[in-house]
């Protein structure tokens, strides 16, 4: 790759059509980054919330809560009554708790939202029950656990009046928007092929001594209780794929198996998946609990370029040798990464367009204070909160997660069978 | 009963790797428990680490010269103990004293020597009492805009004392939580002993072992002193600054703390190798849960010699190889 830094501007000035048709539609994409309206506070009162399931997930989304001023956590409720001791110590509150959603829709009467935190197995009926009683809904990910639910879930929270977001948490991080903007210039060119991963070294047990508590503590273990690594992590790296490019899989393969983790569970603890997309694309991805070797991330591989998008915290983009400069890569950061330098997409670096020698430069400036960055499940409450406040267009609606879910359903299907699954377009509506 | 088996963990944060070490009778149950432990200690470093964009602390460096920033409560907690800290070690221990650190130029590898009114300039800038905490709102304001706060001298100890806190939590033979191995804690013992042996190595041959402390329910932190000496203009100076004078503190080549909290045993670890001797022997009279291992040079020359202060550290530390206790 050759170096940026090196070349002579006179080089790079004389391809001028071409490079001028790049420039002015990379200026259109970069002209006006920051969401304006994602720095303005959210109007109106705090939201009152029930949060429904408070084990792993639903700690990590009150840690946030409890920040937040647009979020009044008013009820907790949870099957399993010993989690709400450590709920309540993040939370910092005292809100009511329960162990029976119904219950606490019944009882808590100025409700306005719910978030459905729970294993997937409830996410359908709590979430058709939340809107029923006329509240807004945030529900994890994955919409449902069978696809006659998805469906069912989709139906309900497109005839409600209420906000259902789902959540599939990149749609609401600004790297990832800030990255969808680059490649809707063709910055990518043809998009061949996405390799993604989810890698730990971790057996994702938890202490679990009574026998009769193993399914409900360990639920993420067994086959009847979890779509295992493809509904928990793969489902929000396929669902990338399904915003970014508006495609939805036609067939699907993989293997999987318990190679190393053989504790009495069921459900897999590596897999490896084939999706075909419609015009060429491919899916290439694997989990495991075996190894931390390059985390988590997503490579987008295009005939121009290809964009890494690392941890859900950093993008880098890798130009193919032939692709044309765009120019204002001259000014960019760049990373290395393992033997290959890439281009820093920071959704923080401020960017200011000048006029030189005729031509229109983009240059990139970095900020000079230093950073404070939201967490992606900020982001997504945040989403929420302004969908119900400011009517904002939902950050990921139940037919989009519909997609996902159907994906990461027939997936697991697939790999149980070791066959080849082609997904039928009714599969994809509600 | 069966023979004890034991599993061993490790994950990496706060630029270094925490292990843990867990005994009992389940290996599966072992492990669950230990990842449940390495969980929080990330969990932990998301929130503090100065250097995660997304961390309650950046949060609060960025904004809290401006005005109140709400945080979670472990945060705030450990920043009332933190503060806690700076008024017991009379100001040697200070979460806000990264920014003289920055003034000596330690953090880019290129010591200097900063001119006086520099150095005061940077002083107005250093001091906890400058940071205001407010139980009612749970928020965390800067009197003056430009102060920071590194969490680095309690972090690592922080982390270890939730991890160990959720393994108590479960019923297991015992553990050994280190991070870095410079904060280490024992819960309970190892399968038929007493405690856990610690060796505590030679401050200048990192492959010499001078002494063993025991711990059972006991932590132990280790700081360097003067360690990444540096010598300017004829001077020696020393990495570790002093807070209440904004210079490079001079003399120990590294103190040991040992008490019940871990997070206490990192703090006063570094408060100790900058107060020196005398002050040091000072806090454990006042403090009798507390105990010290120092270890110094006479007049900077001949070999290193140790002092073990405090009736805890008497008892725990010994000179002998461990496989001899």
């Amino acid at each position: 790759m050759s170096d940026l830094s090196k070349i002579d501007r006179r080089d790079f000035f004389k391809e001028a059509s071409a490079a001028a048709v790049a420039f002015s539609a990379m200026a259109a994409a970069l002209a006006d980054e920051k969401d304006k309206k994602g720095e303005e506070p959210i109007p109106g009162p705090p939201v009152k919330l029930g949060i429904v399931g408070v084990g792993a997930q639903g700690k990590r989304l009150l840690s946030e809560l409890t920040k937040m001023p647009s979020a009044d956590v008013v009820a907790l409720c949870d099957s399993y009554p010993k989690r709400f001791r450590k709920a309540l110590r993040i939370l910092d509150a005292e809100p009511n708790t329960y162990e029976d959603c119904g219950e606490m829709l019944k009882e808590e009467k100025d409700l306005e939202a719910v978030i459905v935190a729970t294993p997937p197995r409830c996410h359908a009926a709590m979430g058709m029950d939340a809107l029923k009683a006329g509240k807004h809904v945030f529900c994890e990910s994955l919409l449902a656990f069978t696809i006659d639910e998805c469906k069912q879930a989709a139906r309900a929270a497109k005839g409600a009046k209420t906000v259902f977001q789902v959540g599939h948490q990149r749609r609401s991080n600004p790297l990832y928007k800030h990255v969808l903007k680059f490649i809707k210039t063709g910055v990518l060119g043809e998009l061949k092929m996405v390799r993604a991963q989810w890698h730990t070294n971790q057996s994702l047990r938890r202490p679990c001594r009574d026998k009769k508590m193993e399914k409900q503590i360990n639920w993420r273990l067994y086959k009847d209780t979890s779509r295992g690594l493809m509904g928990e992590y793969g489902s929000h790296q396929m669902d990338l794929v399904h915003w970014y490019m508006k495609i939805k899989p036609e067939s699907v393969t993989g293997f999987g198996g318990i190679d190393r983790w053989k504790d009495g569970r069921t459900a897999d603890d590596n897999v490896e998946v084939l999706v075909r997309y419609p015009e060429g694309v491919k899916m290439v991805y694997t989990a495991m609990l075996s190894s931390s070797f390059e985390g988590c991330f997503e490579l987008l591989i295009g005939t121009h370029a290809s964009v890494l998008l690392v941890g859900e915290r950093k993008g880098l983009l890798f130009k193919e040798p032939d692709a044309v400069d765009m120019g204002w890569e001259l000014y960019a950061r760049k990373e290395e990464w393992g033997e290959e330098e890439g281009i820093l997409l920071d959704a923080n670096a401020t960017k200011y367009q000048e006029v030189k020698d005729g031509k229109l430069i983009v240059k990139v400036k970095e900020e000079d204070r230093p950073k404070e960055e939201k967490t992606p499940w900020r982001c997504e409450l945040e989403d929420f909160f302004r969908s119900i406040r400011q009517k904002k267009p939902v950050a990921c609606t139940a037919d989009a997660a519909l997609v996902t879910a159907v994906a990461s359903i027939v997936a697991d299907e697939a790999i149980a069978g070791q066959s080849v699954v082609k997904f039928n377009a009714d599969q994809f509506k509600a | 009963m069966a023979d004890p088996v034991a599993v061993k963990l490790a994950r990496p944060a706060m630029a270094t790797f925490f292990e843990l070490l867990l005994w009992g009778e389940d290996r599966d149950y072992l492990r669950s428990v230990g990842e449940e432990a390495l969980d929080e200690i990330e969990w932990l470093e998301q929130q503090l680490s100065l250097f995660i964009p997304t961390s309650e602390v950046a949060a609060v460096n960025v904004r809290a010269g401006q005005g109140p920033v709400r945080v979670g409560v472990e945060l705030f907690q450990l920043l009332r103990h933190a503060a806690d800290l700076t008024v017991r070690t009379g100001g040697a221990f200070d979460v806000t004293a990264g920014l003289l650190s920055e003034c000596w130029g330690f953090h880019v590898g290129q010591v200097r020597i900063p001119v006086d009114a520099e150095l005061q300039g940077v002083l107005d800038l250093v001091g906890m009492a400058k940071v205001l905490l407010s139980d009612d709102e749970r928020t965390v304001r800067f009197e003056r805009d430009g102060m920071f706060i590194d969490l680095g001298g309690i972090g690592k100890g922080s982390a270890v004392e939730r991890a160990a806190g959720t393994i108590r939590e479960y019923d297991i033979g015992g553990a050994l939580v280190h991070g870095g191995t410079s904060t280490i804690y024992g819960v309970g013992t190892p399968p038929d002993r007493d405690a856990w042996p610690i060796g505590i190595l030679h401050p200048l041959e990192p492959d010499r072992r001078l002494g063993c402390v025991r711990l059972c329910d006991q932590a132990l932190s280790t700081s360097k002193g003067s360690g990444r000496s540096v010598r300017i203009d004829g001077e020696q100076y020393g990495h570790l600054i002093d807070p209440r004078t904004g210079r490079p503190a001079n003399g120990l080549l590294s103190a040991a703390a040992i008490c019940p909290s871990p997070t206490e045993a990192d703090a006063l670890s570094t408060a100790f190798a900058i107060l020196g001797i005398e002050e040091t022997e000072d806090y454990c009279d006042r403090h009798p849960g507390v105990g010290a291992i120092v270890m110094f040079r006479p007049d900077n020359d001949g070999p290193v010699r140790t002092k073990v202060i405090g009736a805890v550290a008497e008892e725990a530390y010994s000179e002998l190889e461990p496989a001899h206790l």
